[in-house]
């Protein structure tokens, strides 16, 4: 028998001896194709389309059939609340690392050895011997020194670890229901404050904003905000003076419901106002619109 | 209540001067990614999050399961940004057959320790509709091959959505559905064999 070719669009089987091996790799490109052969099938196919090249001609309109089929599940809009869990489990994951190094202690290099009066009148005073050689009434200073810097450091970083868990509790409101939301108010941590609708703001109602003055982020909460074009996005802006930061892109579900972690460059505290726009889907950097809803950030 | 002082200093910040800012495309978003731009992904999510939803929900038909492969597409997608080559295909595309793979790899760990929960998705009224995609020629391609699929004998239907959607091979095809090996191989091919004449003349009718 010999390795006979068959041409792709048609061969007459009853004139020319068949492959067996051809066949058999002939009926499983479609299989191929999808990723369906077993592995021995696999490595069958690979091998046979190096012997006969042209075979790759049948396999590429089931690979397109393939590549179209990844476009055949329907768009499926992502719920509300699930839409922001997934955007703030982004947002966490891919935030920066906060340094771990253990990074010098604010405000306190280290010292050199005290002189030697100051060292005398301390060892005295931890009870030394005058006849003490100078070098080794150095080791309790410098143990009393690496207490204090170890105390400092403790506080610095108590700090903020406090900071940290606030953040965090910010994070985990965005991602609950809203009476978890009145438990974080009720903290005496957080402030909230009620946007209130501007004259351009028609059918804005319940808009909450919960922030903490000392941290970068804060919350925003919207139940009834008018669904916008497809072009069209809510930007939050915190303004001091005359001056806006732009603190994140707003979209709504269908209900008028959405929330938004809030990004400030600062502590939310050194900002006066909290307002909302209208701008393209893309946001602006400055906004192109007046707004439709504002409230003061007031402790 | 806002009172006018307040009112007037929102109301001037609207005036400053506006700028113009162009929309990004793919590649400059993608770009942006590599730049580890949070607000990038933010974007990407904004825009092909609801057509990776739907190919998760597709696969393993569970809203939290899906929710989950959601998330870690657009984490793989930020983790690897810079394999991602224009030249060679669409955004979506390859946005698309991360989610089926991710899709299928974490329903074979579903398998092995099945903890579903969260709402089954025929429980669930109106979710399949899918959002208006006239004019691009992929999506047409998929919806156009998705309604084919309907058109196949159902036991060819089943294996070749098996084989697609849940990744399965032969062998595990075979387990699954208790039948022969050989069966299941003829079953596939000629379905896929099928599928695609109905493919190709469908396209011809479009010409």
């Amino acid at each position: 028998m010999t390795d006979e070719l068959r041409p792709q669009d048609g061969y007459s089987s009853q004139s020319q001896p068949v492959n067996p091996e051809l066949e058999a790799t002939r009926e499983l490109l479609p299989a191929y194709a999808l990723g369906t052969t077993d592995p021995d099938e696999t490595r069958m196919v690979k091998e046979m389309l190096t012997r006969f090249p042209h075979l790759i001609y049948e396999l590429e309109v089931y690979q397109d059939m393939r590549r179209a089929l990844t476009f055949s599940a329907p768009t499926v809009e992502i719920p509300g609340m699930a839409k922001s869990r997934i955007l703030s489990g982004l947002l966490e994951a891919t935030a920066p690392s906060v340094a771990q190094s253990a990074a010098p202690v604010r405000g306190s290099a280290p010292t050199p050895p005290p002189s030697g009066g100051l060292l005398d009148r301390l060892w005295r005073l931890l009870g030394g011997s005058p006849d003490t050689p100078a070098m080794l009434r150095l080791s309790p200073a410098l143990a009393a020194l690496a207490v204090v810097l170890l105390v400092a450091s403790n506080l610095y970083w108590s700090g903020q670890i406090q900071q940290m868990r606030e953040e965090q509790t910010l994070l985990i409101a965005l991602a609950s229901q809203q009476d978890t939301l009145l438990t974080l108010v009720g903290s005496g941590q957080v402030h909230r404050a009620e946007l209130a609708a501007t004259p351009d703001g028609t059918g804005v109602e319940t808009v909450s904003v919960v922030w903490n003055p000392n941290a970068e982020i804060a919350l925003l909460y919207a139940q009834e905000l008018p669904p916008l074009a497809s072009n069209e996005v809510y930007q939050v802006w915190f303004i001091r003076g005359d001056q806006p930061v732009s603190a994140g892109l707003l979209r709504v579900a269908e209900d008028g419901t959405g929330s938004l972690l809030l990004r400030s460059p600062e502590p939310v505290g050194n900002f006066d106002i909290v307002g909302i726009t209208v701008e393209p889907s893309t946001g602006s950097e400055l906004p192109t619109s007046a707004p439709i809803a504002a409230g003061e950030l007031r402790a | 209540m806002l009172n006018s002082q307040t009112i007037a200093a929102v109301a001037d910040f609207s005036r400053t001067p506006k700028m113009e800012i162009p929309v990004l495309n793919d590649t400059d978003l993608m770009h942006r990614v590599v730049e580890r731009d949070q607000s990038a992904l933010s974007e990407l999510y904004e825009r092909y999050g609801n057509p990776v939803y739907g190919l998760a929900m597709r696969v393993v038909q569970n809203t939290q399961l899906a929710e989950e492969i959601t998330q870690d597409t657009f984490l793989k997608v930020w983790n690897q940004a810079q394999s991602w080559d224009p030249t060679r295909g669409q955004l979506i595309s390859w946005l698309l057959t991360i989610t089926r793979y991710t899709a299928i790899d974490r329903l074979r760990r579903e398998w092995r320790q099945p903890n579903l929960v969260g709402a089954p998705v025929e429980d669930i009224p109106g979710l399949f509709s899918a959002l208006d995609m006239v004019g691009d020629a992929r999506w047409q391609d998929g919806q156009i091959l998705a309604a084919l699929l309907n058109q196949l004998p159902d036991e060819q239907a089943e294996v070749v959505q098996m084989a697609f959607y849940q990744g399965m091979t032969h062998t595990e095809m075979a387990e699954r559905l208790n039948l022969p090996l050989g069966t299941v191989k003829t079953r596939v091919r000629l379905g896929l064999q099928k599928l695609k004449t109905l493919w190709l003349e469908s396209s011809e009718r479009q010409i």
